[in-house]
């Protein structure tokens, strides 16, 4: 019987396994070992997405909208908005919701995962404000959903920032929307207490029973209308009390005029549908319909505040939730499009590939002083003084008992100290520098026809990309910024006379002590003192983007100039002890050299950035193709690490193709001040003045090539007429270019070429590095060139020998000396107090040239 | 083509009527650096050093403009309304002056602190064509058709037109209140006597023999010798003294007219008051101007005429400038061995010029043929004039309108190199000075 019994049971094992149907079996019988999927649970969606969702309190958790549109594919966002949206996080600290006492909340943010839908989000709960909503609040999130977890670990800060700042915008829109709200409440409160008031005194007249009774119901009114007034107008103080962020405040009067211009014009239309909103005293709907109307069309308008009509309400009896509360973007005004246009930005840079936001999160860390910068092909190299460097080599000079104060200071670096300091205080988060921004999303080669000059780099816009750009001016510009201090150096650079010295740094310094010290005053005279200089520096930002797309500006057009006089809106916030540390901190950062404030400014990024985005189209496509096909690439090559300048001519019907080299060669072009830009397309004949500022240009050959390259300029550069496939330009010998080549026939693809070849550049200028270090900036160089007669021949000599035992031979020496030289001139044009050395110079290459011909034959 | 590509250069150097060119690479050209200036809209005509850093540039566009060296542009000048001549840089009470006269027929006074028009001077009825200080009396002396003598203030003294409709060019101001002045082919002696307390000018007597074409430059090279030269190519040294002629050189006797004047003398430049090298057509040539010997010849220099001569880079190279928009550098190929200079009856300047070939062949038999050591281009058209900054580099401007500034560009490098040291250690001490201020804030 057992056995029957086992083997029958047996039998329906097998059974069960052939039906996949195991439903009578004891849970306690089945395999308890289920293998783990090795493979990471393929998510529900494809890529990135963000999501905004609400916790309505009608509907319940209700996802909003996603970026982008379509954003999430099989994701299951009702779901995931319930997920995240079921626990208040508001409600969690007891202090605030303990006395039913109206509070401001701040933000909480945290990171969650969705191992169902293999998915991980960065949740960023915040509350809006809300005249209709139930005690005045409106909870909304924000998420950023991903199946890459590390991405969001990893650039945790940088999220958390990105999204105060889109909350920021959010909440001061609301604010200021709910304010006015308030107010208008406030006098309707007034005007309905005036009203019982004379009522009252009416009824004082009269004694009869009923009168008495409908005096205590009026008397229990006054009571309701005094606690509402209380209690509104304590809100209002409560929302008064917050720091404005300036910088938002101007950019709305910028949309609010604008939008006011616009209006006027159809004002006659629409004055006749602000009458009849006001004084209907219909049921909770047609309330919430007239003011959601009278919002949209007249709160923009201060003008119209003052003639607003007070109206009677009712403050006892019950309030009815089922109203249609007013949208994200009615609820916060220009808040919303000016968030939503920031999250989009945000995600247009996030969601790339996690390899390509690391490398550029590391490549960022060198970034700045952009003056010591090496950039090859506009992507970050070397530094060679990195910020890091120049603290860590201060650090001796401290007096040790010092040394505490200063390990303060130079706590790892400014921006983690202003995070702090911000997020302590609960301020408003002011933009801080925006490594992502400085960095252009994607780099999609696009050229702009035509030779006009500001168009130039044009190569490395993407027309979408421009707002980000112009983002980094104004993100760069908050804070302890630099870019106040950066106008300064304009400006003392402009006005400074021949024998400006060590002087002019003590006086910036004490300049940005006591801005920083007295607040908002100090940036705003400064930049006072220099309207001039500043209309100029956006004149020529501005001549530079002129060429992008209109509609997604709109918004963003005007930051440029708001910014520009932005004064610091965090400092009041701050306490003693870290407005030192940041006094401090900012200080560090004036010695050093800053960002060059060339007129022109040339974005530079990183090579993953090209590499991982999806044009087809990024500099150095192609590259190896260009590299089989012409046998005296590797001169090209050279001439082109060496600084001499390289004109592709060629016949109007070649412009196509000569535009294409000039892409793939372009990630040659070392330096990235206005001394090395790359025309693809010119139309004038070259001049000597071209040759100092041109490094690559496709020139339009008409007629003859004398006619278009005069003979003054045809010594100094080199000529690759693609019309006869001809290239005249020093010929190589050395090392590092040959080995770069012969790499070219092993690498199969061009993404993989493109970044071989980075190490190569890495590799050469370090040896620059060395040279810049050991060579240049080496003692027993200062007493030689102390004494009068120096002699040149004698110096030359000493710099070969010195490369040579770097290994460097005869002409890589070239390419590593322009390499050093490039940085010496960005470093001395960074500094104002090199007044002495504006002047642009113009090398003269006095190398021989020599004729190579694509087809050996 | 081949001759843009500097190819098989060493052959056509040594066939001597061939212009040279330049050896592959020029290792031994300083100049690898130039700032260009486009400020000029017009030929940039002169060049006048005001001190070691700045100078003073004319043009055609009617202005003239002040430079720094390194700093580059200080002063525009703007108010001739017709092309400025001449110009002369004095110090009148502390205060740097510069006068210039033009074909507007003023003379204008500018102050070079302020870039003020100080002045304008309005007394001349022509073209206005030289201007001159006489120190010993605190007088200027200006030349157009007429002759006028002016004190300190610009205050006219005396004017005279000596002949009708006769522009005269140049004044060259001997001792004892002495000018000389050319006018076409003649040199004319006047003298300046006081009578009373007013100065007066008064001719003295005419230099003979004439010069058979009009005169282009007129040179002092010591106390006791003065040059002139012409447009046939004949150079005259005259003694100051007695004013007649010791030595005529580079005369070409069976000298015929000609229209283009193929001979003729665009520059002199005295030398150690004893030599004097001429610009001569498209060559060059120096003489000495006692023995009257040609002590070098390169008659074929240049492709076009040789405009300006100087040494320059502390005598390193000699450098001329032509109409065919080079400045070419002479000097000694080999390398100079320093024992020499005590031996050579040259001084120092001319020393790295000649190099060894002074030792061997002292006194040269043959003209001596310097080499081309290097070759400044840039300029797209004439050089009109350039100015040597000594190691610092030259300051050429020309036809095109340009002025560029050539450096030395290790040396450039080099400095480079102590701004960014001094920087880097200023920030050094800045940084303590924070710390400091901190220390005090706790």
């Amino acid at each position: 019987m057992f056995a029957a019994g086992y083997s029958v049971s047996d039998d329906q094992m097998l059974n069960d396994v052939d039906d996949t149907e195991n439903s009578h079996i004891p849970a306690d019988l089945l395999p308890v070992f289920t293998p783990p999927n090795p493979w990471p649970i393929s998510p529900n969606f494809e890529n990135d997405f963000i999501m905004i969702s609400e916790f309505c309190e009608i509907e319940g958790p209700n996802p909003l909208i996603t970026i982008p549109s379509d954003g999430g594919g099989d994701f299951d966002k009702e779901q995931f908005a319930v997920n995240i949206m079921s626990v208040d996080y508001n409600a969690t600290n007891s202090s605030r919701a303990a006395n039913g006492v109206f509070t401001i909340y701040d933000d909480t943010c945290l990171l969650q995962e969705e191992l169902s839908e293999g998915a991980h989000a960065y949740v960023h709960h915040f509350t809006l404000y809300d005249i209709h909503a139930r005690g005045f609040v409106r909870p909304f999130c924000l998420a950023y959903i991903t199946s890459e977890k590390n991405k969001l670990v990893v650039h945790f800060d940088k999220i958390i920032n990105k999204f105060k700042k889109v909350t920021e915008a959010f909440k001061y829109g609301n604010s200021r929307n709910f304010c006015e709200d308030l107010k208008r409440k406030l006098k309707d409160l007034a005007f309905t207490k005036e009203n019982h008031v004379s009522k009252l005194q009416y009824m004082a007249t009269s004694e009869t029973v009923d009168d008495i009774k409908t005096k205590t119901s009026y008397t229990r009114v006054m009571e309701e209308l005094e606690k509402a007034i209380g209690e509104t107008t304590q809100i209002l103080n409560q929302f008064s009390t917050l720091k404005v962020n300036k910088r938002l405040e101007r950019r709305f009067k910028k949309m609010d005029a604008s939008e006011n211009h616009r209006r006027q014009r159809v004002h006659s239309q629409s004055a006749s549908l602000h009458g009849d909103g006001y004084h209907s005293e219909g049921s909770e709907m047609e309330k919430g319909f007239s003011i959601r109307k009278c919002q949209s069309n007249e709160i923009l308008d201060s003008g119209h505040e003052a003639s607003y009509q007070p109206k009677l309400i009712k403050v006892d009896g019950y309030r009815k939730f089922d109203v249609n509360l007013r949208s994200l973007q009615e609820l916060c005004l220009w808040g919303a499009k000016i968030a939503m246009s920031k999250l989009k930005r945000f995600y247009k840079h996030f969601s790339r590939r996690s390899e390509a936001l690391s490398m550029e999160k590391m490549e960022s860390n060198i970034v700045k002083p952009a003056s010591s910068l090496l950039t090859i092909g506009r992507t970050v190299t070397v530094n060679f003084i990195p910020e890091n460097y120049v603290q860590c080599c201060k650090v001796p000079y401290h007096h040790p008992h010092q040394s505490s104060v200063c390990k303060t200071c130079n706590v790892d670096d400014r921006i983690s100290l202003m995070t702090c300091s911000s997020t302590n205080t609960g301020g408003p988060l002011t933009d801080d520098e925006d490594v992502y921004s400085f960095l252009p999303s994607s780099f999609e080669a696009k050229f702009i026809t035509g030779s006009d000059f500001a168009s130039t780099e044009s190569l490395y816009y993407d027309a979408s990309d421009i707002p980000s750009i112009r983002d980094s001016s104004s993100d760069a510009s908050s804070d302890f910024n630099e870019d106040w201090v950066e106008i300064m150096e304009l400006s003392s650079q402009r006005s400074s006379s021949p024998n400006h010295d060590s002087g002019t740094c003590t006086d910036k310094h004490s300049n940005s002590n006591t801005s920083l010290g007295d607040g908002i005053s100090g940036p705003q005279q400064t930049n006072g003192g220099v309207p001039q200089t500043m209309d100029d520096f956006i004149l020529d930002k501005t001549q530079l983007y002129d060429s992008s797309d209109r509609d997604s500006l709109d918004v963003d057009s005007d930051m440029v100039h708001s910014d520009t006089e932005k004064p610091n809106p965090e400092n009041n916030c701050i306490n003693s002890q870290t407005s030192i540390l940041v006094r401090c901190a900012s200080g560090n950062s004036l010695d050093k050299f800053h960002v060059p404030s060339e007129p022109i400014q040339v974005p530079v990024g990183c090579y993953v950035s090209w590499l991982t985005s999806n044009s087809s189209r990024f500099p150095g496509c192609k590259l190896r193709k260009i590299l089989n096909q012409y046998s005296f690439a590797i001169h090209l090559i050279y001439a082109l690490f060496s600084g001499r300048t390289v004109i592709i001519t060629g016949h109007l019907k070649h412009q196509k193709e000569i535009k294409h080299l000039i892409t793939a060669l372009c990630v040659f072009i070392p330096g990235h001040s206005s001394h090395s830009q790359i025309i693809p397309w010119y139309t004038k004949p070259i001049t000597i003045a071209d040759v100092g500022r041109l490094k690559l240009v496709g020139l339009a050959k008409e007629g003859s090539l004398h006619r278009v390259i005069p003979g003054v300029v045809r010594n100094y550069v080199s000529i690759f007429d693609f019309d006869k496939q001809v290239m005249y330009t020093p010929s190589y010998k050395g090392n590092y270019l040959q080995t770069l080549v012969a790499q070219c026939r092993l690498l199969r693809s061009d993404v993989s070429f493109l970044a071989y070849i980075q190490s190569v550049f890495l590799e050469m200028s370090s040896k620059a590095f060395l040279f810049y270090h050991a060579y240049c900036l080496a003692d027993h160089n200062s007493k030689q060139s102390n004494e009068h007669f120096m002699n040149s021949a004698e110096e030359k000599s000493t710099i070969n020998s010195f490369l040579a035992r770097l290994g460097i031979t005869d002409a890589d020496s070239h390419i590593i000396m322009y390499w050093t030289e490039l940085i010496k001139q960005q470093q001395l044009n960074s500094n104002s107090r090199f007044a002495s050395f504006p002047l642009k110079s113009i090398r003269l290459d006095y190398r021989i040239c020599s004729k190579f011909s694509s087809n050996p034959s | 083509m081949a001759l843009f590509w500097r190819s098989n250069r060493s052959e056509q150097a040594k066939n001597k009527n061939t212009v040279p060119t330049v050896e592959a690479n020029q290792p031994l050209n300083p100049f690898t650096e130039i700032q260009v200036f486009t400020d000029h809209t017009d030929i940039v005509r002169q060049i006048l050093k005001v001190d070691a850093t700045r100078c003073v540039s004319s043009s055609d566009d009617c202005t003239v403009i002040l430079w720094d060296v390194e700093l580059g542009i200080l002063f525009t000048f703007v108010g001739h309304s017709r092309p400025v001549t001449c110009m002369l840089c004095y110090v009148s009470e502390n205060t740097e002056l510069l006068a210039t006269g033009s074909s507007d027929k003023t003379i204008r006074i500018w102050n070079l602190h302020t870039g003020e028009c100080a002045q304008t001077v309005t007394e001349h009825a022509s073209n206005i064509k030289c201007l001159v200080s006489i120190s010993s009396s605190e007088l200027f002396c200006s030349a157009s058709e007429e002759l006028c003598l002016w004190d300190t203030d610009w205050k006219i003294v005396h004017k005279i037109r000596p002949n009708e409709d006769v522009q005269m060019n140049h004044i060259l101001v001997l001792s004892d209140d002495r000018l000389v002045v050319s006018a076409a082919t003649k040199l004319t002696l006047y003298k300046i006597i006081l009578i009373g307390d007013v100065y007066r000018l008064q001719i003295l007597k005419n230099c003979l023999p004439h010069h058979r074409e009009n005169i282009r430059c007129l040179v002092s090279i010591s106390d006791s010798v003065f040059c002139s030269a012409s447009l046939d190519g004949a150079i005259s040294v005259w003694s100051t003294h007695a004013l007649n002629c010791t030595q005529e050189l580079n005369k070409f006797e069976d000298y015929k007219e000609h229209y283009n004047f193929p001979h003729s003398v665009q520059y002199l430049l005295p030398i150690q008051e004893r030599y004097v090298f001429a610009a001569i057509a498209n060559g060059f040539s120096l003489y000495d101007v006692f023995t009257g010997k040609c002590l070098v010849n390169m008659s074929n220099a240049h492709f076009s005429s040789v405009t300006s001569l100087a040494m320059i880079y502390g005598g390193e190279f000699l450098a001329s400038s032509s109409e065919d928009g080079t400045i070419r550098l002479w000097g000694c190929n080999e390398k100079h061995s320093p024992t020499t200079e005590a031996t050579s009856e040259f001084k120092k300047e001319l020393s790295h010029f000649f190099g060894n070939n002074l030792q061997s062949t002292s006194p040269p038999k043959q003209p001596y043929q310097p080499s081309l050591l290097g070759q400044c281009m840039a300029h797209s058209g004439a050089i009109n004039a350039f100015l040597d900054c000594g190691r610092e580099g030259l300051v050429s401007c020309g036809a095109d309108s340009l002025l560029i500034m050539w450096k030395d560009g290790i040396r450039q490098s080099s400095k480079r190199n102590n701004l960014i040291r001094e920087s880097l250690l200023l920030n050094g001490c800045m940084d303590e000075l924070t710390v400091s201020s901190v220390h005090l804030a706790c």
